[in-house]
C-alpha cells in the first residue's frame, strides 16, 4: 500500500532547476558549518567530552540533511491546472496545496546573492492566507519571469476581491 | 453635521485631541515623579519622617535632597515643565498638520510636519468602520473612528471627533463603501441625540468644553427642559448602541448575568488561579515564602486574562444591520464594531470541558483585513462569548446566511455533539443538508488520537466545509468555500508510517482550527481533490456573480 502522499493522482509536475541543489547545499553548509566549526574549536580548546558529543551530533545531523538535499529539491514541484495552482514539497514532511488563481494577492520574484550566482530566482505566490506558503525556489530566471507573467495574466481574468 | 465633514474638503480633528493624545505622556511624567518622590509623599501624607536607617550616618542620598543641596531644584522644575510644554506644543502642531478628507471615492488622511504622510483608503477597499470610546475621551464626549482596509497597517485612525460625528461618519462611510449613494434623508430622518452639541467647531474657536456647555445652555433655553438635556447627555454616555435611529435592530443574543458569571468562574484562568493558590499555600506554610513573587506573576497574568474576558462579555450584543454584523461590548469604554459578512472567513464553535454540564458554547471567527495582533485592542474575534445551543443557532444563522435552515439544524444537531462514521464516498462531495456525514479517522489513527478518532472528521454542507474535533473540549470549525484561499494535504513521518495524512483548509490567520490530522491517506487525498475542486467552483461562481452584477 502506498503510504506517502507522493501526488500519485496528480500527473505532470514541473520541477525546479537541478542547479538549485547547489544553492541549497551552500545554504545548508553555511547554516551547519558555523556551529560545527565553533563546536569543533571549543572541543579542541577545552577537551571536554560534552563539547565533543555536541560536535558529533550536530555534524552527523548536518551530513544527513546534506545527503537528502537532492531528493528534497526533486520533491519541489508545481502544476498549473485550469483554475488553480498546485504546489508540493517535502520528503520527510510532505505538503500539497492547491490555490485558485483568483485568490492571488501578488507575485513576488526575488533573487538572493547565492541564487543570482546560479542564475536562479525564487517565486512567491501570496494569498490572504499565510499558511498557503507557495514558494517556488530555484526557477531559472527566464522561467520565473514567464511564470510570473502567466500567473498575473491568468489571475487578472479570474480575479475576485478578498 | 456629519455631511459637513464628508463634503470632500480637508478638515481637522477635534481641538481637544492633543490633550487626549498627550495624556499618556503626562501620566508617564507623573509616574516617574511619584516613583522618585515616594518617601516624600509618604512623609507629607503621614506627617512623620520615614525611617531612613540604613546604617549610614546622615540622610541617604535622596534625589530631591541632592537637588536642593546643589540649588538645582528650580532648574529641575523648569526642565520638567519645559518638557511638558514642549510636548503640548508638539501635540498642537501635529494636530494642526493632521487633516482628513472624506470624498465620494476615498477617505484620505494627511499628517506630519517634517515627514508628510498622505494615506488613502479607497471606498471599495474598506473592510470595516469601527467606533471606539476610551474612557477619558468618553468623559469629554469624544470618540475615535477607525477605518480598516484590506492591507496591513493601512488603517486610518480619526482620533478624536465628537461622538455624534463619528456615528454619522461611520454610517456614511459604510454606505459609500457598500456602493450605495449616501441617502441624505436617511441621515436627516434619524436626528441623533446630542446633534446640537456635536456641531463641529471651527478650528481655533474657544475650548470645546465651554462650547459644549454653551450648547447645552442654548439647548435648555430653547426647550426649557434642563433635565432633558442632562438625561440626553447621560444617555449618550451610557448608550451601548451609539445610534439607535440608524440601527433599530436588537441583539440576537442576551447573556444572563448568572451565565456570564458562570462562564467566567468556570474558565481556565480561574482554574490556574485556584491551583496556584493551593500550591502557594502549601509552599508558604512550609517555609518557602519567597515563592510569593512567582505566585504574584501567575495571579497577575491570569487575572488580566480573566478581566479582559469579562469586559468582552459585559453587555455583549450582536445584531445584523444593512452594513454588516454589529458587535458591541464593554462597560466603561464601549466598543462597537461593524463586520461585513464577507470579512468572516472561518467560524469555530467551541465548548470548553468545564462548560459542558451547562451546555454552553462560544463562537470565534477568523477575519480578513485584521490589524496585526496586539494593535487591535478594540477588534474582537469572539462573536458569542458564552451562549446555549439556541444562541449558537441564532449567531450562526446571522453570520453564515448561506447556511440554510435545514443545514443549520443538521450542524447544530450532529456537528456540535455526536460521533460519525467513516464513509465510502468523499465527505466533501456529498452536499446534502438533511444529515451531516462526517468522514472520521480510521481505527489505526487511535495511536495518534486515542480518544477522539471517532469524532474528529470532515464533512460538507452546502457551500461549506466542516471540521469536527475533540471529545472533552468539543469544537466545530466551519469554512465558507467562497472565502477559502486554498486546500492542502500534509504528512509527517509518523503519519506516513501509519498511512495517514492531515487535511487543511487555508484561510486568513485567526484563532480557528483549520486542519484535521489522522485521516486515511487515500481518503485525505480524495478529500483534498474534492475540496480543491469545490473551492475552485466557489471562486468561479463568485466571479460570475460579480460580472453579472457589474
Amino acid at each position: 500500500m502506498a503510504r506517502s502522499l507522493g501526488g500519485a493522482r496528480l500527473e505532470g509536475w514541473s520541477l525546479v532547476s537541478r542547479r538549485f541543489v547547489w544553492v541549497d547545499l551552500i545554504r545548508l553548509a553555511v547554516g551547519f558549518g558555523i556551529p560545527v566549526t565553533a563546536l569543533g574549536f571549543l572541543s579542541g580548546l577545552t577537551g571536554w567530552p560534552l563539547w565533543w558529543t555536541a560536535f558529533g551530533v550536530v555534524a552527523a545531523i548536518g551530513l544527513t540533511v546534506l545527503c537528502f538535499v537532492p531528493r528534497r529539491v526533486r520533491s519541489i514541484g508545481y502544476q498549473l491546472r485550469e483554475d488553480d495552482l498546485v504546489f508540493r514539497r517535502g520528503v520527510m514532511f510532505q505538503r500539497v496545496v492547491a490555490v485558485p488563481y483568483g485568490r492571488m494577492q501578488l507575485i513576488d520574484v526575488t533573487r538572493g546573492p547565492v541564487l543570482r550566482a546560479f542564475g536562479l530566482s525564487e517565486l512567491r505566490f501570496v494569498t490572504a492566507a499565510a499558511t498557503t506558503a507557495v514558494v517556488i525556489p530555484g526557477l531559472p530566471e527566464q522561467e520565473a519571469q514567464q511564470l510570473r507573467d502567466r500567473l498575473v495574466a491568468v489571475a487578472e481574468t479570474r480575479r475576485v476581491g478578498l | 453635521m456629519s455631511e459637513a465633514l464628508a463634503d470632500g474638503q480637508w478638515h481637522r480633528l477635534h481641538p481637544l485631541t492633543p490633550l487626549l493624545r498627550g495624556g499618556i505622556f503626562v501620566i508617564a511624567v507623573l509616574g516617574v515623579l511619584i516613583a522618585n518622590l515616594r518617601d516624600r509623599i509618604v512623609e507629607w501624607l503621614f506627617g512623620e519622617a520615614v525611617e531612613r536607617d540604613l546604617g549610614v550616618p546622615g540622610p541617604p542620598p535622596d534625589f530631591i535632597d541632592y537637588l536642593t543641596r546643589r540649588g538645582l531644584l528650580t532648574v529641575a522644575i523648569l526642565v520638567v515643565s519645559g518638557v511638558l510644554v514642549l510636548l503640548l506644543v508638539l501635540g498642537l502642531v501635529s494636530w494642526r498638520m493632521r487633516t482628513f478628507r472624506i470624498g465620494p471615492d476615498a477617505v484620505e488622511e494627511r499628517s506630519g510636519l517634517l515627514n508628510r504622510r498622505h494615506r488613502q483608503a479607497r471606498m471599495d477597499r474598506i473592510q470595516g468602520v469601527n467606533v471606539q470610546r476610551p474612557f477619558l475621551a468618553r468623559l469629554l464626549g469624544l470618540a475615535r473612528l477607525k477605518i480598516t482596509t484590506a492591507g496591513q497597517d493601512a488603517d486610518i485612525d480619526l482620533a478624536y471627533l465628537t461622538t455624534a460625528q463619528t456615528e454619522g461618519l461611520r454610517l456614511l462611510v459604510l454606505q459609500r463603501a457598500a456602493g450605495r449613494r449616501a441617502e441624505q434623508d436617511a441621515l436627516s430622518l434619524a436626528p441623533e441625540p446630542g446633534a446640537e452639541q456635536g456641531r463641529p467647531e471651527p478650528p481655533g474657536a474657544q475650548s470645546t468644553a465651554e462650547a459644549r456647555s454653551e450648547a447645552d445652555r442654548r439647548l435648555t433655553a430653547l426647550r426649557g427642559a434642563g433635565r432633558q438635556a442632562i438625561a440626553r447627555r447621560l444617555d449618550d454616555f451610557l448608550a451601548p448602541e451609539l445610534d439607535p435611529g440608524a440601527a433599530p435592530v436588537e441583539s440576537v443574543v442576551r447573556i444572563p448575568v448568572l451565565r456570564l458569571l458562570g462562564a467566567i468562574v468556570l474558565s481556565t484562568p480561574l482554574v490556574v488561579i485556584v491551583v496556584a493558590t493551593a500550591v502557594f499555600a502549601y509552599l508558604a506554610t512550609h517555609g518557602m515564602l519567597w515563592t510569593v513573587f512567582l505566585y504574584g506573576t501567575v495571579m497577575l497574568s491570569a487575572g488580566s486574562i480573566l478581566l479582559n474576558r469579562l469586559i468582552r462579555t459585559l453587555r455583549f450584543s450582536i445584531a445584523g444591520t444593512a452594513q454588516g454584523i454589529r458587535i458591541g461590548f464593554g462597560l466603561f469604554s464601549i466598543v462597537n464594531d461593524t463586520l461585513p459578512e464577507r470579512r468572516i472567513h472561518a467560524v469555530e464553535v467551541r465548548q470548553p470541558l468545564l462548560w459542558r454540564p451547562f451546555g454552553w458554547w462560544t463562537i470565534r471567527v477568523n477575519k480578513a483585513g485584521e490589524a496585526l495582533a496586539g494593535s487591535a485592542q478594540a477588534s474582537t474575534n469572539t462573536l458569542l462569548p458564552v451562549g446555549d445551543r439556541q444562541d449558537v443557532r441564532r449567531v450562526l444563522g446571522l453570520i453564515l446566511p448561506e447556511l440554510g435552515a435545514e443545514a443549520l439544524e443538521a450542524v447544530v444537531r450532529s456537528g456540535l455533539p455526536g460521533r460519525g462514521t467513516a464513509l465510502a464516498a468523499p465527505a466533501t462531495t456529498t452536499a446534502t443538508a438533511a444529515r451531516l456525514d462526517f468522514r472520521t479517522l480510521p481505527r489505526r489513527a487511535a495511536v495518534l488520537r486515542p480518544f477522539t478518532w471517532r469524532r474528529n472528521g470532515v464533512a460538507a454542507v452546502e457551500a461549506m466545509v466542516l471540521l469536527r474535533h475533540g471529545i472533552l473540549a468539543r469544537s466545530l470549525s466551519l469554512f465558507p468555500l467562497v472565502r477559502a484561499q486554498g486546500a492542502g494535504v500534509e504528512q509527517g513521518v509518523v503519519q506516513r508510517v501509519l498511512g495517514l495524512a492531515t487535511l487543511r483548509v487555508h484561510v486568513v490567520a485567526g484563532p480557528v482550527r483549520t486542519w484535521v490530522t489522522g485521516l486515511d491517506r487515500a481518503a485525505a487525498m480524495q478529500e483534498f481533490s474534492a475540496l480543491a475542486e469545490r473551492v475552485r467552483e466557489a471562486v468561479a461562481a463568485e466571479r460570475r456573480g460579480r460580472d453579472s452584477a457589474a
